[in-house]
């Protein structure tokens, strides 16, 4: 008997294989307004957090600054408790800049990293002019297809709250980010957790 | 026909003012006296109101002595970070207690809680998310910050291997300006200034001077010397 169910539980996992399955199916057409997520991208004059990062089975602290220059950019600077600076990239209207980053953490891979996860955090895809918006029974979508990854805005029904932000590759999600407690348009609290290695980032705002 | 050397070359005045030979040789001692003068001036005038201290030597076995009369040192520290690009400072506050010979407890309460415990090689960190307990010795970073204030308390700091030194004085502070041989904290650190209090010779601030420009000063505030500290502050387990 025990053989039998087994058996079959092995045949039904054939028949739908989850790996097969995209990322969001049943979305459709979205009929909402735009301004639905607009309202969700942050607002960042001066805000410091107190960061929170675990990598594997390590687990370090900092403070990030979020500064918006007097330009359209805005600068991220992220420093240990002691003061010492980490890195600090700027985001305009190209490609995200390098001011300054510190020796060991001056690779390509984790330059990448660090600049794809605030792009995600400052929510620098919402303006994107390609933007498809969506829907399923429960969420808003505002998708966003750049090079090989797509990036999902999820809003509720009634837009009263951004649920998360999706970077999804190849149908996997490969990073979350879910921005919390909004008060004038800065978010108490962010979370950003990597689906495609062991890797966290807890943000905690802070005023001086 | 012989084509012009720079002996040919026309001398100011040569042509048309009588000075000797002698005048010529004083004018240009002169100016190398002045510009050994800029360059010596240069070496200390990012520290306006300081002077190089005479004997270094001298100062360190004056530090050594007056270290061995201290067992613990607990303090209020105010730290202010200043990102030069971004014209913008955060400022934290916190406590600071020591024990010799090497244990440090740094605790931050405002405007965030985060608290760091250096004992006899192993050290704690917690913050408002997590606790980690780690080999200092696995982080050379921390390695080396722990001995240079652990250094400080014990008039060590002119011996620490891993800087070089110049010593500087005014009234009221000795400034001893580090600066890291390693790549590890040179990579980071431009210098590392402490400043000793000539009344007591401990340390009354340190200013860690970053490549990039920015800058962060701690002020050791309401130092309280050989009070009776629990084992329990510098407790790593």
């Amino acid at each position: 008997m025990r053989t039998y169910l087994r058996n079959c539980l092995l045949f039904i996992s054939f028949l739908f294989p989850a790996a097969c399955r995209p990322a969001y199916p049943l979305l459709h057409t979205g009929n909402f307004d735009r301004r639905c997520f607009q309202k969700f991208v942050p607002d960042f004059r001066t805000q410091w957090y107190k960061a929170s990062v675990d990598v594997g089975k390590k687990h370090f602290g900092g403070l990030l600054l979020i500064k918006k220059d007097s330009g359209s950019s805005i600068r991220t600077v992220f420093t240990n408790e002691g003061g010492a600076t980490f890195f600090d990239f700027e985001f305009g209207p190209g490609s995200p800049k390098v001011n300054f980053t510190m020796r060991s953490l001056n690779k390509a891979p984790v330059i990448r990293t660090l600049q794809n996860d605030l792009e995600l955090i400052l929510m620098r895809y919402e303006g994107d002019p390609q933007a498809q918006l969506l829907s399923d029974e429960k969420s808003n979508y505002l998708k966003v297809s750049k090079d090989k990854k797509t990036i999902y805005l999820v809003a509720t029904k009634d837009c009263r709250q951004l649920d998360r932000i999706e970077e999804v590759w190849g149908g996997k999600k490969k990073v979350e980010v879910i921005l919390k407690g909004y008060s004038q348009q800065v978010p108490d609290s962010v979370s950003v957790i990597h689906h495609n290695f062991n890797m966290q980032i807890y943000l905690k705002k802070f005023e001086q | 026909m012989r084509s012009p050397t720079l002996k040919d070359r026309p001398r100011p005045f040569a042509a048309n003012c009588s000075r000797s030979r002698g005048a010529w040789a004083a004018m240009r001692l002169g100016a190398l006296h002045l510009s050994l003068t800029v360059v010596s001036v240069s070496g200390f005038a990012q520290y306006p109101g300081y002077r190089p201290v005479a004997h270094p030597d001298q100062l360190n076995n004056e530090l050594s002595l007056a270290a061995e009369k201290i067992t613990t040192i607990k303090s209020n520290f105010t730290q202010e970070k200043n990102l030069s690009m971004l014209a913008e400072k955060i400022n934290s506050e916190g406590k600071f207690w020591f024990k010799r010979a090497d244990k440090i407890r740094l605790e931050y309460v405002k405007p965030f809680r985060y608290l760091m415990i250096l004992n006899q090689g192993r050290m704690l960190s917690r913050d408002e998310q997590k606790e980690n307990r780690i080999p200092s010795q696995a982080n050379r970073i921390v390695r080396q910050v722990n001995r240079l204030l652990a250094d400080g308390m014990q008039g060590r700091i002119l011996s620490n291997a891993d800087f070089t030194s110049r010593v500087f004085e005014n009234e009221k502070y000795y400034l001893i300006e580090l600066s890291p041989k390693s790549r590890t904290l040179g990579d980071i650190y431009k210098n590392i200034n402490i400043f000793v209090d000539r009344k007591d010779f401990t340390v009354g601030a340190m200013e860690m001077l970053e490549r990039n420009g920015d800058k962060t000063v701690m002020k050791f505030l309401q130092k309280e010397l050989n009070a009776d500290l629990p084992e329990e502050l510098f407790a790593v387990h």
